[in-house]
């Protein structure tokens, strides 16, 4: 069964990966991305302060050096949004093509379509992070223990569930738009609003700031932030709390996709 | 033209939804580096940047910069993708084929684009004015509109040289993007240009957006115009030299593709 999977998974890694190949220029707007967000915290920074650290971030989050708190909180977003992306891009365009319900009936099960889709896209950001923190610690002067991001990798993962059981849940909702791409989008800003990557959370108000905790992508950024800057033991708390958030979004996320599927198999896809 | 303006109204209203992510996107991408600044500061005033610049007030400095930027990249991103999208539907040949000049067809493909962005950042200007409590009077505003409306005339220059760029090079609508942003790093959008090095803000100085935005960050701290001459007169020095280089640009581009053809997508 699994052996039988793997060949169709392999075959949609490789056709996205050509699509991806085709349009070279993605990766030099990808790259420059995350450059342009922390070269602006950094910029941003130093003209507001003239310093490299800040003593009012440190009050409220623990971390002096504004440029690794930023860097942190883009990481996670940006490997957040890779499951987001997976799941909803990928639909949106073989609807803008008009080869979704093709794929849908080749021979494999759906996961293995999906999985495909986001294993690509996991393994080209991961990529990018790991560029990244060699370009940020030479270009930055990054200060950033490694050993101490690498211990906040199952932090990671357990966010990562919550992260899948979203995007499975808007890849439901997809299914049923007639124009899908600006929904996309606009879930993607409030995620990016509300993640905490580029600011503390408590400076939002109050009403965002429930908003923010009742997405896995800002527990997530906190918990791992915490364990970084002061291990486990002070992350108990942030821990406890995205097992459960990332627990119910998993769950969410199955049940929204498995019902809105049944759904489409009666009314048909949109096409765009 | 108004055809044309028309053709592209009803097509953006067409998805409503995109009117609402438009308008969040730009709100997003406006907080994240006010409410970064903030809490880096731990308020919203920064003495640094008042001595710098003349305005010590984070969130008012930001939006000003930002409003400008979108103000700017609005004729840029009109041609490049008011072109792309007639490329991507076939329909720009044909297009071309209509009994008006190419120069007039690519001006209401831009403008309906252009009114459009620029309500939506008008809106997103309005938010950003109630949510981070902006001292506006009108005073301000009346002060203020006249260099808008002459930044816009010098950005429309400048946004010309991609309407002949994208005739040529048809699908540059990465590049556009790239030179957008780092356009915000050369005018002093989100921070001071005094932290960059010095050919950096020569090269800014050369962009008109940099003067547009010094200009109405000095009108919103008080300044008259006289004190502010050698911005204003940069800015209508660069909208000459820009419509000139960029019809330059444009029709040389014209001549090439009546021989190579348009292209698809």
């Amino acid at each position: 069964m699994v052996a039988t999977e793997l060949r169709p998974l392999w075959a949609v890694m490789v056709k996205n990966w050509r699509i991806f190949l085709s349009y070279k220029i993605w990766f030099v707007s990808d790259i420059l991305m995350g450059l342009f967000f922390v070269a602006q915290a950094l910029l941003i920074g130093i003209g507001l302060t003239g310093e490299r650290n800040s003593p009012a971030l440190q009050k409220l989050t623990g971390y002096s050096d504004y440029v690794a708190f930023a860097v942190l909180g883009l990481m996670v977003l940006f490997f957040g949004l890779t499951f987001l992306s997976g799941f909803v891009w990928n639909v949106v365009d073989e609807l803008y093509a008009g080869t979704l319900e093709y794929n849908f009936a080749a021979p494999m099960r759906r996961p293995t379509f999906f999985l495909g889709n986001v294993l690509l896209r996991i393994v080209m950001t991961l990529i990018y992070l790991i560029f990244y923190l060699v370009l940020f610690k030479f270009l930055f002067n990054l200060h950033l223990n490694f050993l101490a991001f690498i211990k906040a990798v199952p932090v990671l993962l357990i966010g990562a569930l919550g992260m899948i059981g979203l995007g499975m849940a808007a890849a439901g909702v997809v299914l049923y738009l007639r124009d899908p791409g600006p929904f996309i989008t606009v879930l993607e800003m409030l995620v990016f609003a509300l993640s905490g990557a580029m600011y503390p959370l408590s400076i939002l108000p109050k009403g965002l700031q429930i908003m923010a905790k009742a997405l896995p992508y800002a527990p997530t950024t906190d918990a791992i932030r915490k364990v970084v800057a002061f291990g486990y033991g002070s992350a108990k708390n942030e821990i406890v709390y995205l097992i459960v958030i990332s627990s119910v979004y998993v769950l969410f996320g199955y049940v929204a996709y498995k019902w809105s599927e049944k759904q489409a198999r009666v009314i048909g896809l949109k096409s765009y | 033209m108004l055809a044309v303006m028309e053709k592209e109204l009803r097509m953006f209203f067409r998805y409503p939804l995109r009117v609402v992510s438009s308008i969040i996107v730009g709100i997003v991408f406006l907080v994240q580096f006010i409410f970064f600044g903030q809490a880096v500061l731990g308020g919203r005033y920064s003495s640094m940047l008042a001595a710098s610049t003349g305005m010590g007030d984070y969130p008012t400095y930001a939006l000003i910069g930002y409003v400008l930027w979108w103000l700017f990249t609005s004729p840029i991103e009109a041609y490049i993708f008011g072109i792309r999208r007639e490329l991507q539907r076939g329909t720009l040949e044909i297009n071309m084929l209509a009994p008006l000049r190419t120069i007039k067809f690519l001006i209401g493909l831009s403008l309906g684009w252009i009114l459009i962005d620029n309500v939506l950042m008008g809106v997103v200007f309005l938010f950003g004015v109630c949510l981070f409590k902006i001292p506006l009077s009108w005073g301000i505003i009346l002060k203020a509109v006249p260099i808008f409306m002459l930044a816009f005339v010098a950005f429309l220059g400048f946004g010309m040289i991609f309407a002949g760029l994208v005739m040529l090079f048809k699908n540059i609508g990465a590049l556009g993007q790239i030179f957008e942003f780092l356009v915000m790093f050369l005018s002093g959008v989100f921070f001071p240009l005094n932290v960059m090095p010095y050919w950096v803000r020569a090269v800014g100085n050369a962009i008109p957006l940099t003067h547009a935005i010094n200009i109405v960050r000095g009108v919103f701290v008080g300044k008259s115009y006289a004190e502010m001459a050698p911005s204003l007169q940069a800015l209508l020095l660069l909208s000459t030299a820009y419509w000139l280089i960029s019809y330059g640009i444009f029709r040389w581009a014209e001549k090439i593709t009546r021989v190579v053809g348009y292209g698809g997508y």
